[in-house]
Formats: structure tokens, C-alpha cells, sequence
């Protein structure tokens, strides 16, 4: 009986324990499954269909994918192909530049050299722009007949001719992003102790072992979680070539990049074609997954 | 601690496959503005400003029972036009006020769908495209107007341009109202006319061969004739039918790489060839405020900025010509259209029609915003008689040379057509390669609903 009153005993405060840490996450559980898992995977079942967004979906299986992936021949085939190429270009060339340049503002910032309380929210500013706004300024700003760089001398079209497209898009996206990883990066930073550094200056490390040797190793864990997302980011960039390389009206940009392919499908002016849309944004997630897995067990292999 | 590890960098594998695989949930259709971004920052950024356009919807859908919901995508100056003609309708006093609901044109037709297979928040009365309203109708998303013009005699074709009336028309019953024709003509400076091309807009036309002997007198001095690359497209499409060529042969057969249209296209690069086009990535419209082009293919909405420029002394005219004997003029057009809704009452469309009329009879408070109207209410009236736009129904054969690209696919056509045309135009693809696989994809396309 004694033995008994103990179970009773316990058994609201178990009950509790094990409820706790749901009532703790349920918000958010509710949320990400509303907002992300039901639209994934409604957007999966619609990538195995023939559908308009109007009428009856019909189901084709794995036809979509067939399409996209084994029909050379395919306007869709094409595009994707073309798509993810861009797409590919632009993830290499932007993911180095968008954690070094933060990196490198997080860490001058970090001397806390006078004025830095005012650099910060500058540079973070532009983060807080939409891309409609950064992508116009910047096509005026290169605008070669009528722009700033047209008082510089520029005769060149900037925003459509090779490699300078590329280059500005790149510097146009870092600079509209970066403030992002620049505060995480400061953030990790500020927690990295003081004494280690002094160690290290004691036993004679110049400044750059310093970085070297104690910063980065201490703020790994942000910089792995910096290019997971900023890979990721990469890969689904849409507005800034948009805005950026638009060769005029009702002109496609000059740089394609899949999210571009896949919204004209579902979005474009024509009856929405979504079962392909949907497919080729399930590839693309694959891949994302693929890449980021790979780039997991790359920066992990030490632990 | 490495399992930790494991558990939270695998978190972050999640939420990374995750952004990738909701993309096409998350990039509704913006037509060419904002976009997807980098950081879930800027994705923040970006949603204030939805949640602004959607507070809006939400407010109209609070009051939907007593108000006449309706949707346009009037979001530039235009939209001010359109307010002054719903307050003045609403000052009249109706059983039900108008409740004007304004978003970007993307944000509209993505809405459309969600709207419709939910059965709930359907507007009583948007503004569509003439470019969607055969695939509307196809779709069987519109209702008839036909009580409409029942509780409003006036609203007939016999008070509007006859031919943009007909693109509401299927098999004889009406599904649309047009509210205007946004005509693409070409923008011409007075002063750079009479210096370069004095005589050439004597009959209102300008033909391929006058455009070619303007060339090297204007190229000399740095002046650009025509940047064909803008509007070009409409351009094309005003060549190409006065030689008989339509984009389509017949409801799903496109005709994109027609000898007709393959000749219109060549003969705006022969443009370019000559040096008559503004260089590849020009801002042409600026080009054109800045008094540096004498001619700029141009819709009449843009009106009002060009009239905002101090010291430009512009007219618009009609599209080019091979010959004076024919010319065309395409033209985009807003129209009311009624979606499905069993939940409208009679009442409502009573009110309806009753705002239709009221916009039909108020045509010059449109005409400001630089458009057409399609009534033909204001068409003597002084104040519209003195706007550039005007030209288009100053005289019959104006009015009789509108056409509209509505087609069923039209869409996937202007979508196929728009990405190759600049290539084209500008040497970067071969003009039969390009139009092949701009037929190629609107086939396609076609096949996916067929």
C-alpha cells in the first residue's frame, strides 16, 4: 500500500516531465508543420501529377521527373539543365565570398577600433532591404549612359555582358546578405575567452595566429552552420539576377537560375504547370540535401 | 558530445533541404519584382511586405457581406485614378461600397487558384489581363455578365471599342467588361522628328524604309532612331500581321516560327544591324526621356512620366509599317470579370453593375492615368481630346487597327517568345534557332494541358 501511494505519488510529476518539453516545442512543432511539412509534402504529391492549379490533378507517377531528368529533347529537360547550371555557378562563386567577407568585417570589428559602433548597423543595413529596392539601385548605379560608373568611364554594360555580370551579381549579393553571418560571427566571437588570446600572444602568435589558430577553431560550429545556409540560400537565389541582369521588358533575365525556371512554370503568364514545377523543386531539394550532407561529413570528419 | 553535434548540424541538414524543397510553395508568382532571398532575414524583410498587401485582403474579407470586394492590381499611380472612381461611386451611396483591394498583379493571379479551390474570399469583381481571359473561360473560372448588363442597359458594345468588347465574348455570351486598352504605339520626340525625319509622321506611319534612311543621319550625332529591343515584341507582332501572321493557326497550335513572324523579327535586327537600336542593356525609356531617341516603341500608360519630363515634347503614333497600305496596334487591356462565386448575390451584382456603369460614364478620370479607355463615354471630351493617348480613337481606322494577343496560350507564347527575343535581336542565338525553340517550348507547354 505504502509502495502503491509512492507510484501515485510520482506518477503526476512523470506525466508533467514528459509534457514539459512538449508544451515547450508543440507551438512551434504546430507551426513548422502547417507552414513547412504539409506544403513539402503537398508539393510532393503534386510533383507526381498533370495539374493547373484549377482543375483535377492528374496523376502521372514518376513521369515529371522523367522529363525533367531522362528527355534530352525536352523544353523542360533544357531549362532545368540550363537552370541548375547557373544556379550551380552562382553557389560556387557566391558561398567563399558570402562567409569570408563577413568573416573578415566580423573580425575587424571584433579589435573594436573607434567607430565600429557605427560601422555595424551600416553594414548590416542593407540586409534589411528587399531585393526589389537593392536590385534597382544597383542596375541604376551600373547603368553605363546614365549611372555612377558612367562617370567613371565605363562604356560597358555591366549587368549583361560577361564576366562582369557575374561579378556584380556576386558583389550585389554579398552585399545585401552579408550583415546576416557578419552578426553571427561577431556574436560567436564576443564568447571566445580572452585568455586564450593572451596565452597565444604570451607564447608569441602574431595576429593572424591568432585568427588562425584560436578564432576560427572556437567559431566552427557558426561557421559549419553559416555554410550549410548560405549554401542552401545559394541554391534557391531568384530575385537578385531577377532584378539584376533583366535585359528589358517582357525580356528574360540573363541569368536563368532554377528557382526562375520552376516559378515560370507554376507562375508564369500561361495556365499554371505544376506537377513539373513541383518535381523539378523536389529535385532541387534533393540536391540541396545531397550537398549539404556531404559538406556535414567534410567539416565534421575531425570530430 | 560528437552525437550532439550530430544532432543539431543534422537539424540544420533538415531546415537546409527543407528551404530547397518548399521553394516553389514559397515563391508565389511576382512577376518580376521581389524574390526569393538568401537569409531567412531577408525572407523576413520580404514578407512585411505581403503581410501588408495580405492585412489589406484580410480587412476586405472582415467586411465581405456588406462591401463588393474588388481585386485589381492597380499598385502604381494608376491607382489613384482608380480610387477617386470607386470613392465617387461609394459617395453615391449603394446598398453595397466598393471595397478596393489593390496588389501586385503576381500576388493576383497566384491568389486566383487558392481563392477558387477553397470556395472562400473570392472577390465579388476583379481586374484581369485580356491575355487571361480566354484561359479564365476555358478554365471555367468566370461567371456570365450577363445580369450585369441586364441591371445595366448601358453597358453594352455599342458604348465601348467594338473589338476590345469581343474579347470578353464566348459563344455569344459577354464574361468581361473591358475597362481600357493599353495600346503599344510609338513615342516620338517633336524636336528630334523635325531634325531628323521632318515629313515622316505627316501620315501618322513610319515605315521600315523611312526608319532605315533616318539611321545614318541620326547614328552620326549619337542619336538613336528606334530601340527596337523595347516593346519590340509588339512591334514584331504588328509586322508580322500585317502580312497575315497570327501567333497561333488555331487554339493549340502555335505559329511562333511562322514565315511571318520569322520576318518581322529579322526585320527588327536588321534595325539593330544598321544601328538604329539602342545598345544592348540600354534603359530605352530613359534614353527617350533624355532626348536621345526620336522614336520609342511605348505603351500609352506611360503618359504621365513622359509628360513629367521638362522640356520633352513627345506624341505617340501608331506601330511600325512595312507599307502605309495596313498597320496594326497591339494592345494589353484591363478587364471587370466576375469569378465563380455561388455566395454573390443578386444584390451585389445589382451593385456591380451598377459601378460598371458609373466607371463606364466617369472614362475621363481613367483616360488620366494615360490609359484608353475602352467606353467610348469621354472620347469628345476636351480635356481627354488633348492627351497624347487620344490618337488611338481619334479616327476610325485607329480604333479599327487595335488588336489584342489573347489567345487561350498566348501566355506561354509571350513567356517563350520574351526569352529568346533579346538573343535575337542582339546576335546571341540565331533568329531561326530561337524562334524553333520558342515554338518548341510553347508546344510543350500546350501538351501539359492537353
Amino acid at each position: 500500500m505504502g509502495a502503491d501511494n509512492k507510484k501515485l505519488n510520482r506518477r503526476p510529476g512523470k506525466t508533467r516531465g514528459k509534457l514539459l518539453p512538449l508544451a515547450f516545442i508543440g507551438p512551434h512543432l504546430i507551426l513548422f508543420a502547417v507552414f513547412v511539412l504539409f506544403p513539402i509534402l503537398y508539393g510532393l504529391a503534386i510533383s507526381f501529377t498533370k495539374w493547373d492549379l484549377i482543375g483535377t490533378p492528374e496523376w502521372v507517377g514518376l513521369g515529371n521527373y522523367k522529363e525533367i531528368l531522362c528527355n534530352a529533347d525536352s523544353t523542360y529537360h533544357k531549362d532545368f539543365m540550363a537552370g541548375l547550371k547557373n544556379t550551380v555557378m552562382f553557389v560556387v562563386l557566391n558561398v567563399p565570398v558570402s562567409i569570408l567577407v563577413p568573416l573578415g568585417f566580423a573580425l575587424l570589428l571584433h579589435v573594436k577600433a573607434k567607430g565600429s559602433k557605427v560601422f555595424q548597423p551600416i553594414y548590416y543595413l542593407p540586409t534589411l532591404f528587399s531585393i526589389s529596392a537593392v536590385g534597382i539601385m544597383w542596375m541604376q548605379m551600373l547603368n553605363k549612359r546614365f549611372g555612377l560608373v558612367s562617370m567613371f568611364g565605363v562604356k560597358k554594360a555591366l549587368t549583361i555582358t560577361n564576366p562582369w555580370m557575374w561579378i556584380m551579381l556576386i558583389v550585389m549579393s554579398v552585399w545585401w546578405t552579408m550583415g546576416t553571418n557578419m552578426v553571427i560571427y561577431q556574436a560567436a566571437l564576443g564568447g571566445v575567452s580572452k585568455d586564450l588570446y593572451e596565452s597565444a600572444a604570451l607564447d608569441g602568435a602574431n595576429g593572424f595566429q591568432r585568427i588562425w589558430y584560436i578564432a576560427l577553431p572556437s567559431i566552427r560550429f557558426q561557421l559549419l552552420y553559416t555554410l550549410v545556409i548560405t549554401v542552401a540560400g545559394s541554391f534557391n537565389v531568384y530575385g537578385q539576377p531577377l532584378m539584376l541582369t533583366q535585359q528589358g521588358t517582357g525580356g528574360a533575365p540573363k541569368i536563368t537560375v532554377l528557382i526562375m525556371t520552376i516559378t515560370n512554370l507554376a507562375f508564369g503568364s500561361g495556365q499554371s504547370i505544376a506537377g513539373m514545377a513541383s518535381a523539378m523543386a523536389v529535385i532541387l531539394g534533393a540536391f540541396i540535401l545531397v550537398v549539404s550532407l556531404l559538406q556535414f561529413r567534410l567539416t565534421t570528419k575531425e570530430d | 558530445m560528437m552525437r550532439k553535434n550530430v544532432g543539431k548540424a543534422g537539424l540544420s541538414l533538415c531546415m537546409a533541404a527543407m528551404l530547397a524543397a518548399g521553394a516553389l510553395t514559397g515563391c508565389g508568382g511576382n512577376d518580376g519584382a521581389a524574390g526569393e532571398g538568401q537569409t531567412t532575414e531577408n525572407a523576413a524583410a520580404e514578407s512585411t511586405a505581403d503581410s501588408a498587401g495580405d492585412a489589406a485582403e484580410e480587412n476586405a474579407e472582415a467586411a465581405s457581406g456588406e462591401e463588393i470586394e474588388f481585386w485589381n492590381f492597380f499598385t502604381g499611380p494608376d491607382g489613384d485614378n482608380m480610387k477617386v472612381i470607386v470613392d465617387g461611386f461609394n459617395a453615391t451611396n449603394p446598398a453595397y461600397r466598393i471595397k478596393n483591394v489593390t496588389m501586385a498583379s503576381g500576388d493576383l493571379y497566384t491568389k486566383i487558384p487558392t481563392v477558387v479551390n477553397s470556395g472562400e474570399g473570392i472577390p465579388d469583381l476583379t481586374i484581369v489581363d485580356v491575355a487571361r481571359i480566354p484561359m479564365f473561360y476555358d478554365q471555367g473560372l468566370l461567371e456570365s455578365m450577363a445580369s450585369v448588363m441586364e441591371n445595366a442597359p448601358e453597358v453594352k458594345k455599342e458604348n465601348y471599342n467594338a473589338l476590345v468588347w469581343d474579347t470578353g465574348t464566348f459563344d455569344g455570351e459577354q464574361y468581361a467588361v473591358p475597362l481600357d486598352m493599353g495600346v503599344i504605339g510609338v513615342a516620338y520626340n517633336k524636336d528630334l522628328v523635325e531634325q531628323y525625319a521632318p515629313g515622316v509622321l505627316d501620315d501618322n506611319l513610319i515605315t521600315i524604309d523611312e526608319i532605315k534612311e533616318i539611321i545614318p543621319k541620326a547614328s552620326a550625332d549619337g542619336i538613336v532612331t528606334i530601340p527596337v529591343s523595347f516593346f519590340g515584341y509588339e512591334q514584331a507582332l504588328a509586322l508580322a500581321k500585317q502580312e497575315g501572321g497570327d501567333l497561333f493557326t488555331d487554339e493549340n497550335t502555335p505559329n511562333i516560327n511562322s514565315p511571318e513572324f520569322t520576318k518581322a523579327v529579322r526585320t527588327l535586327k536588321d534595325i539593330v544591324d544598321l544601328g538604329g537600336c539602342s545598345e544592348e542593356g540600354e534603359e530605352n525609356l530613359q534614353l527617350f526621356m533624355a532626348g536621345e531617341a526620336i522614336f520609342c516603341p511605348d505603351g500609352v500608360w506611360d503618359a504621365n512620366a513622359l509628360n513629367a519630363i521638362e522640356g520633352l515634347n513627345w506624341g505617340i503614333t501608331n506601330s511600325i509599317c512595312y507599307s502605309t497600305d495596313t498597320f496594326y496596334n497591339f494592345s494589353n487591356s484591363n478587364q471587370f470579370v466576375m469569378l465563380k462565386n455561388d455566395k454573390r448575390s443578386d444584390e451585389k451584382e445589382k451593385v456591380i453593375a451598377d459601378f460598371l456603369e458609373y466607371v463606364r460614364v466617369n472614362a475621363l478620370e481613367w483616360a488620366r492615368s494615360g490609359q484608353v479607355p475602352a467606353s467610348s463615354a469621354a472620347d469628345d471630351e476636351a480635356e481627354y481630346v488633348a492627351m497624347n493617348q487620344h490618337f488611338f480613337v481619334s479616327a476610325p481606322e485607329m480604333e479599327e487597327s487595335i488588336r489584342f494577343n489573347n489567345d487561350k496560350y498566348s501566355g506561354y507564347a509571350n513567356d517563350a517568345i520574351g526569352k529568346v527575343f533579346g538573343d535575337i535581336l542582339f546576335g546571341h542565338i540565331e533568329l531561326e534557332e530561337g524562334l524553333a525553340q520558342a515554338q518548341k517550348q510553347a508546344e510543350d507547354n500546350i501538351a501539359q494541358n492537353n
